[in-house]
């Protein structure tokens, strides 16, 4: 009898979700190497070298007027860098999305191949090539007299494909009838430029201002090598105190800098946002 | 004033001397990846407020013809008359003319007014204001300085009479000038509002293009073409992308639209029943080529050829001869022709006769001109259909009698109904030309055909040269040679090696037992085979020919 009511009512045994098991070593993974991290780094901001909570740290971060120009001249490094990026990768995509000058895909991967040599390498052999066309204008290494053009000449020449893909996959799917529709119904091509080409490729050009914004904000090995280590950005500051400075203090004070250059992004990213509008998050790019 | 009347009068004239509004004259289009003409010596006009569709299979080259209209494509050849304008090489932003996209290709970023009233914003209209007429204000100031100047005579009320003269031209504006302004805020919405009614989608301006249906998507796009007011409005197969049921009421109320706004309209179509339904004026096209140009009655019942016949409506096509007292023959007995038809066609020529199955009539048997066994009974509601087998030939009969099937019945039709029209091939003719070693080249391809035939008396020496009857060597590397393949010597097989040339199939036409088959190899070149075998359209094949049936002959030779 006993039997015959257990068949009939068998006890709801929970399944093994194996779909959901997927997730699994994706949340170890951004546990440990995303959560984890920002977490500690957090902590160091924080705290003195004793590990008492503290804002000294902050202190010494602000009270240097030369941290303030670092702060500043890099994020108007990182903005020019994006701008003229755009500026550069706009066209360029474009032509390359555009069947008639880039049959067989070629064009692409000759704009990409310098991203298959050495970074480091690549930006030794722009500063060389660089004061050398220079030379003939200014007299001078425009590495040493100009640093700043010469970092931000170095980071275009080193993100620019980062900006030329999102746009020419943007272009890619755009949509080549409306393009003949607005011409159609009058647009002369600037017009169906600015009305038809920019609002369709909007998730392009936000993906390209993120993938220069903020590799540009956190690099300093090409502003080291562009500079002869004249000039420093954040990321120089940054690598001094958790590389360089010997300080008990110097990981906490790194932590705090590296936090205001998190703000920092965050915050640009935030306005590009918004200044993009209602842009359909569906349609790609990184959002 | 007086000047601008007669330039209106002018204009006026012109339009009247022109009844059309665009004329397409001898334009062709090749692209430049292809080798073939997509559309060729496409001559046509259109008359002001006319409804005209371009009615062919894909690939015929209707939407290139509507694209080149447009201005998306340029002709590589020809005219294209708007007004008596050549419009065929303005970019497409400076013609008068809208269109009505396939996939709608409304504006994804814009809400329903922004995108209707797209084409407005852009929109520059002129306007006339009367403006003060410097010029004549500066001839009298010049002549008052003069006469200052003159000392000798008094000239003090010359000079003050044209001083009222300035006073009056300045306080009357009186020259016209015409200047252009964009439309109002006011004037937009109003436009968009009635072109919004027009479509039936009132009160739908705020929403969002994702949040349409494809039926009310398509309307916008009618909306957003025809709120510009434009000359004629192109519409490439609109309707494609609906439901059936949606279709048939978007037929009627496009032509409900046309009627309303007497705009011409250029419609793009691959189906025949749209084109009948709707039409004033129907281009059936072919291959690039206009096969046919008339009103959808006129298609119908008197198609100039098998394909308009085939594509316009079902037909039973045969191949016929034409035989003495004004008859014809096909299914093996002589019929009477169409009187339209007497002396058109010279006795013993072959040619196509079309029937069309509703206008076969069912008798007893031995009362029709011929006989034939029902082999197949379809009830398609208001008629049957039947398939009646004459000899190896069908025939396609619609009839509201029933009948069963295997029975034995007549048939008979009214001669107005037997359509005689001309075989447009009846063999294949190539230029070729004799290659190095005595072999035979054309269409793309070289063949061990012997040539002595067209040599009298010529024979190979021991060297194997070709030589005449006096031992001299006839040079005949590359003289030029016609040379016909009649259908029966082509055969067709799916095998890729079976044969070198290699092409598809690129239309086929049942003729009462058998298919007549186009094939086109990559080179361009045609291949025209009859098959009982049933292939499909695009079937890649290999074509095979039977030499012996091949016929050579010199060039300038009688034939």
């Amino acid at each position: 009898m006993s039997e015959m009511v257990l068949a009939q009512n068998p006890k709801p045994r929970k399944r093994f979700n194996f779909r959901g098991s997927l997730c699994i070593p994706y949340g170890v993974f951004m546990a440990l190497f995303v959560i984890f991290p920002l977490l500690l780094i957090l902590y160091y901001a924080f705290t003195d070298e004793k590990g008492r909570f503290s804002f000294g740290n902050w202190g010494t971060v602000f009270s240097s007027p030369e941290n303030w120009k670092v702060i500043g001249a890099t994020f108007l490094i990182a903005s020019v860098t994006t701008i003229v990026c755009i500026l550069i990768a706009y066209p360029i995509a474009y032509l390359l999305s555009n069947k008639k000058y880039n049959k067989n895909k070629v064009l692409v991967y000759i704009f990409l191949l310098p991203m298959w040599i050495n970074f480091v390498i690549r930006t030794i052999g722009l500063k060389a090539l660089v004061n050398a066309f220079f030379k003939v204008f200014i007299g001078a290494d425009l590495t040493a007299t100009y640093p700043y053009v010469a970092i931000i000449i170095g980071m275009v020449y080193d993100y620019l494909p980062f900006a030329i893909l999102p746009l020419y996959n943007q272009m890619l799917k755009m949509d080549k009838n409306q393009i003949e529709a607005a011409a159609d119904l009058g647009a002369n091509p600037f017009q169906v430029f600015v009305k038809t080409i920019i609002p369709m490729t909007i998730p392009g050009i936000v993906s390209a201002c993120m993938m220069t914004f903020m590799p540009t904000m956190s690099s300093y090995v090409i502003a080291n090598k562009m500079s002869e280590n004249s000039t420093k950005i954040i990321g120089n500051i940054i690598e001094f105190w958790f590389g360089q400075s010997t300080s008990a203090i110097s990981n906490h004070v790194g932590s705090a800098l590296s936090l205001v250059m998190l703000l920092i992004i965050g915050i640009s990213l935030l306005i590009e946002k918004s200044l993009t509008g209602k842009e359909d998050t569906k349609k790609g790019g990184i959002w | 004033m007086a000047k601008k009347n007669q330039e209106v009068l002018e204009q006026e004239q012109v339009q009247e001397e022109n009844p059309y509004i665009i004329e397409l004259i001898d334009v062709c289009k090749k692209f430049p990846d292809s080798d073939s003409y997509a559309v060729e010596n496409f001559n046509l006009k259109i008359k002001k407020g006319e409804f005209v569709t371009f009615l062919g299979p894909s690939g015929c080259g209707k939407t290139t013809t509507l694209r080149m209209i447009a201005g998306f494509e340029l002709p590589t050849s020809g005219i294209i008359n708007l007004n008596g304008r050549d419009i065929s090489l303005l970019p497409p932003y400076k013609r008068p003319i809208n269109t009505v996209f396939q996939r709608y290709a409304l504006f994804a970023h814009l809400n329903i007014y922004n995108n209707i009233a797209f084409g407005l914003k852009l929109k520059k209209i002129p306007y006339d204001v009367q403006v003060v007429d410097k010029a004549a204000i500066k001839d009298r100031q010049a002549e008052i300085k003069s006469l200052k100047a003159d000392k000798e005579n008094d000239n003090s009320s010359r000079i003050a009479e044209l001083n009222s003269e300035i006073a009056e031209l300045k306080a009357n504006p009186s020259l016209t000038v015409t200047k252009f302004r964009h439309y109002t805020k006011a004037e937009i919405s109003e436009k968009v509002k009635n072109a919004l009614k027009v479509v039936d989608l009132e009160g739908f301006e705020k929403r969002d293009i994702s949040t349409l249906s494809g039926g009310q998507q398509q309307r916008i796009a009618i909306a957003r073409a025809i709120v510009n007011e434009p000359e004629i409005l192109l519409l490439d197969e609109p309707l494609g992308a609906l439901d059936l049921k949606m279709r048939k009421e978007m037929q009627l109320e496009l032509k409900e639209m046309h009627k309303k706004i007497g705009i011409t309209f250029i419609y793009v179509t691959h189906d025949q029943e749209e084109a009948l339904t709707m039409s004033d004026t129907i281009v059936v096209m072919n291959d690039g080529e206009i096969q046919q140009v008339g009103k959808p009655k006129e298609i119908y019942d008197e198609p100039n050829n098998a394909f308009v016949a085939d594509f316009i409506g079902e037909s039973n096509i045969y191949t016929g001869t034409m035989a003495k007292d004004n008859k014809v023959r096909f299914l093996n007995k002589y019929w009477d022709a169409d009187p339209v038809d007497f002396g058109k066609f010279p006795v013993n020529e072959k040619v196509d006769v079309v029937v069309r199955p509703e206008d076969i009539i069912l008798t007893k048997p031995g009362n029709g001109t011929v006989d034939g066994i029902i082999s197949s009974k379809i009830f398609k509601g208001m008629h049957y259909e039947y398939i009646i087998l004459v000899g190896k030939a069908e025939v396609v009969v619609q009839s509201t009698a029933e009948l069963e099937e295997g029975s034995t019945v007549g048939l008979k039709v009214d001669p107005v109904n037997i359509q005689i029209m001309k075989k447009p091939f009846v063999s294949n003719f190539y230029d070729g030309y004799i290659s190095r070693n005595y072999n035979v080249e054309f269409a793309g391809s070289e063949f061990d055909l012997d040539i002595l035939p067209l040599f009298p008396g010529a024979k190979y020496n021991e060297e194997e040269t070709l030589v005449d009857e006096n031992g001299n060597e006839i040079d005949v590397e590359n003289l030029e040679i016609n040379v016909e393949v009649p259908f029966d010597a082509i055969t067709i097989s799916d095998d890729p090696n079976a044969s070198d040339i290699h092409g598809n199939i690129i239309s086929l036409i049942y003729i009462g037992d058998h298919y007549e088959i186009m094939v086109r190899t990559e080179d361009d070149e045609d291949f025209i085979l009859s098959t009982p075998d049933l292939w499909n359209e695009n079937d890649s094949v290999s074509v095979i020919i039977d030499l012996e049936k091949v016929h050579l002959s010199r060039k300038g030779a009688k034939k």
